[in-house]
């Protein structure tokens, strides 16, 4: 029939079949490949538990800190086995760093010293070395997880990599090894620093007392947008009061973000003039950074501020606004609640803006 | 030539370069998705989520599930959001009309309060009645809302009102989240430098079957019942090859109803979710994309691969056939909303790959299918063609499917391996040898019962928009 | 012999802590959730408590609230708490804890400080 020639003419069942065929040969070695994997998957499971536990063993007993002697944990021959390949080696790294996360003190040192005793320096330092990106952040993170401060010199070139993790890795590894001091990175930096970066190595600092940062005000003055955002993140959360003036030049830059920051810096920082200076600024600003300027105020601002703010309430559309004006209000003055109460009267999304804010204040 | 044969040969070579098509696309979502996966995993070899989680510095959160009649288990769900390690974040309940004691549960479990609220109304909603707070401070994080009822999308609308924070993470209230859910999702907003990032979605994994203590996942274990264990094979291919594959392309249409992470600015911008479809999860993705397309700026939407959010998948035929058929009413309305987009160069991604790929291989691949099928069977009745050749395409796309199931399978094994157990994975694998006799032959006549639904409400729609809500939302410019 | 409940979901802390004390000359009582912490805390009436605040489902602070709703015995309350929740520890001292280390912490330093608690 005529239909049947004109398929056959390109497609036989012959290649469809044939294909079909090819696809369960291509099944069956999937399938294979998925149960080879599983079986190793718990060989390595068993191999991690054995290891965990003689160093859980061996931690804690130096932990309770005496008499019983580790060494002979380590002269067992089974264990000395696993750790002589690769995987082991491994596996032991891991759970070292992770038990390190935890304890502190002597505890913390005996782990660094069981890491470089069983000599894991070697395959952190053989990792870093390696051009693979992520051997070589992973490398880098098991040298400051591990203290290796010895590394420190070779690590810092790597604080401006072109591959993000790397760099990464390098500035948390110079924080963790250096404290503040480390910070002089962001000085050549040419590459961004994320948000994400940025909350680590704040979290990194904050375990630390805190120490001057001389370059602050270059930082703030930086080319590179990041650096000038993290520098304004260091002010306020370490209120340096001296780069004050530095800060109010951030009001005046082309980025909505860093002008964000600083009207949050300034709210640390604050003099005299610097309700003054967010008041002037208000009218051309953003959304988000009128309520922030909005919520700044609500902590430095005082009675002299009150007519701007209720200027605010009456001009604004945006509730959100009307809503931190008002709290402004209530915490700039001591008579806050009676102006509020006196807005209020005939008019009632203004009433009921100030139940939700009275009982904010009472918790 | 008569017309018979051209129709009979337009159809033969017709479903066959369909077919073939879509074999190929899979194949690249296949193989692509590999790369993106595995660069994932590396980069988040060594971060220590946890510590994070504390920090005075990362974005504030709240999390925004709605609730209808889910009166036996509401308290141990909040309990179980509640335990979540993150610092800045808001609960957000809404009880979204309840006809049973959900609310009543909840006030007494967790010692709430009304509590004056002045409720802006960024996006219309039903109305609501009241906002309720812990009189205990261990309970500060959750706030419920009560309102009328208004479905799905009006409750989330509710909660974006109400929420006072920067990002909104929009999930089924059912859903037992991992402990470093918050942060993993949050992370892809901090990263971002030269696009902004508007949302990221998450992996959904089937909870069937599993032990679950305390509100928190203790072990994996493969569903028992057959329609669950197929859909853990289905969401598997969908999560690791799919939404990977896509999101790598930033062509990413769809972000799970039950469980995502939004910008909510962007969200308010774009008017919130839309009430007047059952598709409005990947309505208001496709919507937000679409925005910031015509507002030419950069953009991203992320996604996350780990296993972050597990949740009962339906058991019954009924109530699966039901989602089935309201997910292809979903997709046909949001792509109808958006036809501008079709083949359109000014979307770019979005519009010359991603809405043609859904159009033409999953909103019209149920028609065409089941069309094919019966069309087939005919002609080889009718002896036009021979059965041969209709068996050997069949044998074709059979054995592809099991192929692509296969390797869906052992992408799962190779990066999050969830079923550990190898009788497990042999069930999972057997299952899949069922699924073209069963499970996909149920879900395409689910869909063209969705087709049949859309085509019945034409005619009802006129009185639905008369006694609706209001306007649907507009992309304010 | 003095009685302690620990209440502490990572193993090899729970472990340590456990070991030390024990070397203490201490009884201890350890869970890995709290839900346990509060039913064996109700069984045993412990001398003192020790317990994580980031513990999963039942938080830390619900059980130093339960700690201290028992008016037959005062049974003092050190919290661990990780770095950077002074909001959390805060909130612990609200509710009645009595004293508080910071992980990673220096496991004399946690011995001295249940000693001192013991002796009030």
């Amino acid at each position: 029939m005529h239909s049947r020639d004109t398929f056959f003419r390109f497609i036989r069942p012959e290649h469809l079949y044939l294909t079909a065929l090819f696809f369960i040969v291509v099944t069956f070695i999937i399938v294979t490949s998925i149960y080879v994997y599983l079986y190793l998957r718990k060989k390595r499971y068993f191999l991690k538990q054995f290891i965990t536990d003689r160093l859980d063993e061996y931690i804690s007993t130096i932990l309770i800190g005496e008499d019983a002697l580790p060494e002979d944990l380590l002269l067992n021959d089974e264990l000395a086995g696993i750790l002589s390949r690769k995987n082991g080696q491994q596996l032991a790294i891991d759970q070292l760093i992770n038990t390190k996360k935890n304890l502190t003190g002597h505890a913390a040192e005996s782990i660094i010293a069981l890491y470089e005793k069983l000599n894991l320096k070697a395959i952190s330092v053989k990792k870093f070395k390696s051009p693979v990106w992520y051997k070589k952040a992973k490398g880098i993170y098991e040298l400051y997880m591990m203290n290796q401060k010895n590394m420190e010199q070779q690590i810092v070139k790597y604080t401006n990599s072109n591959n993000e993790y790397v760099r990464m890795e390098a500035q948390t590894a110079i924080i963790g090894f250096s404290g503040f001091s480390g910070l002089s990175f962001l000085s050549n930096l040419s590459y961004p620093l994320t948000d994400w970066q940025q909350i680590k190595l704040l979290e990194q600092l904050h375990l630390l007392n805190p120490d001057k940062m001389d370059d602050l005000p270059l930082w703030l003055q930086s080319t590179n947008e990041y650096v000038v955002l993290f520098a304004l993140k260091l002010a306020e959360t370490y209120q340096q009061m001296q780069v004050h003036a530095e800060v109010v030049n951030c009001l005046n830059s082309q980025s909505e973000r860093i002008r964000h920051q600083a009207i949050l810096t300034l709210g640390r920082i604050a003099q005299d003039d610097t309700t003054a200076t967010l008041k002037a600024i208000y009218a051309r600003e953003a959304y988000s950074n009128k309520q922030i300027i909005l919520k700044q105020i609500a902590i430095i601002g005082t009675d002299d501020d009150i007519d701007f703010l209720m200027t605010v309430l009456k001009t604004e559309a945006n509730d959100n606004l009307k809503l931190d004006a008002l709290r402004a209000i209530m915490k700039c003055s001591l008579d806050g609640d009676k102006i509020v109460a006196d807005a209020a009267d005939n008019n009632s999304v203004i009433t009921a803006m100030a139940k939700q804010i009275n009982y904010e204040m009472i918790k | 030539m008569s017309g018979f044969n051209i129709l009979s040969d337009g159809l033969t070579y017709g479903i066959f370069i369909y077919s073939v098509t879509l074999l190929l696309f899979y194949v690249f979502i296949g193989l692509y998705s590999i790369g993106e996966t595995r660069q994932y995993i590396h980069k988040n070899n060594f971060t220590d989520y946890r510590l994070l989680a504390s920090s005075s510095h990362i974005p504030s959160i709240s999390i925004l599930a709605p609730a209808y009649n889910e009166g036996a288990t509401i308290i141990e769900n909040v309990r179980s959001l509640l335990s979540l390690f993150y610092n800045n974040l808001e609960v957000i309940i809404i009880n979204d009309g309840s006809k049973d004691d959900s609310l009543e549960k909840l006030i007494e479990a967790y010692q709430l309060q009304p509590v004056p609220h002045y409720i802006q109304y960024k996006i219309q909603t039903k109305e609501i009645r009241c906002v309720y707070k812990s009189k205990n401070p261990i309970y500060r994080k959750l706030v419920v809302v009560d309102k009328v009822n208004g479905g799905k999308a009006d409750a989330l609308n509710v909660g974006i009102n109400i929420s006072s924070n920067d990002y909104i993470v929009c999930i089924d209230v059912d859903c037992i989240l991992e402990q470093d859910a918050l942060l993993k999702m949050v992370k892809p907003f901090l990263e971002q430098t030269d696009r902004k990032v508007i949302a990221t979605g998450g992996v959904i994994r089937i909870a069937n079957s599993c032990e679950i203590k305390d509100g928190r996942l203790v072990k994996v274990h493969l569903p028992d019942n057959y329609w669950a264990r197929m859909q853990s094979l289905e969401y598997i291919r969908a999560f690791i090859l799919g939404r990977m594959a896509w999101a790598r392309l930033n062509g990413l249409l769809l972000i799970s109803g039950a469980f995502g992470a939004f910008d909510k600015q962007i969200v308010i911008a774009c008017g919130g979710y839309n009430h007047n479809t059952v598709g409005e999860d990947m309505e208001l993705v496709v919507r937000m994309r679409r925005y910031m397309e015509e507002k030419k700026t950069p953009y991203r939407v992320a996604y996350i691969p780990d296993p972050l959010c597990w949740t009962e998948a339906p058991v019954s035929t009924r109530i699966f056939g039901r989602q089935r058929t309201r997910w292809t009413r979903g997709t046909i309305e949001t792509l109808k909303l958006h036809k501008v987009m079709f083949f359109n160069p000014r979307y770019h991604v979005l519009g010359m790959l991603s809405y043609p790929y859904w159009f033409f291989f999953e909103m019209l691949a149920p028609p065409i299918e089941f069309i094919g099928f019966i069309a087939f069977v005919i002609m080889a009745l009718l002896g036009v063609i021979e059965w041969q050749v209709f068996v050997a395409l069949l044998t074709f796309i059979v054995t592809f499917g099991y192929m692509y199931s296969a390797f869906a399978a052992f992408m799962e094994v190779i990066t999050y391996n969830m079923y550990r157990r190898k009788t497990d994975m042999a069930k999972l694998l057997l299952t899949a040898l069922t699924e073209p006799f069963i499970f996909h032959p149920f879900g395409v006549w689910a869909a063209i019962k969705g087709y049949i639904d859309l085509l019945r409400k034409k005619k009802s729609w006129g009185e639905m928009t008369r006694q609706g809500f209001g306007q649907s939302p507009v992309i304010k410019k | 012999m003095i009685s302690i409940l620990l209440i502490e979901d990572d193993p090899l802390i729970q472990k340590t802590v456990n070991l030390k004390l024990k070397k203490e000359g201490f009884d201890v009582v350890c869970c890995s959730d709290g839900k346990e912490g509060v039913e064996k805390l109700k069984e045993l009436l412990p001398d003192i408590v020790i317990t994580d605040l980031m513990l999963p489902y039942v938080s830390g602070l619900e059980i130093v609230s339960a700690v201290k709703e028992i008016k037959e015995k005062n049974i003092p309350v050190i919290v661990f708490s990780g770095m950077g929740q002074e909001q959390v520890v805060e909130e612990a001292f609200q509710l009645g804890a009595d004293d508080y280390i910071t992980k990673p912490f220096s496991l004399s330093e946690l011995t001295i400080r249940i000693k001192k608690q013991l002796k009030r």
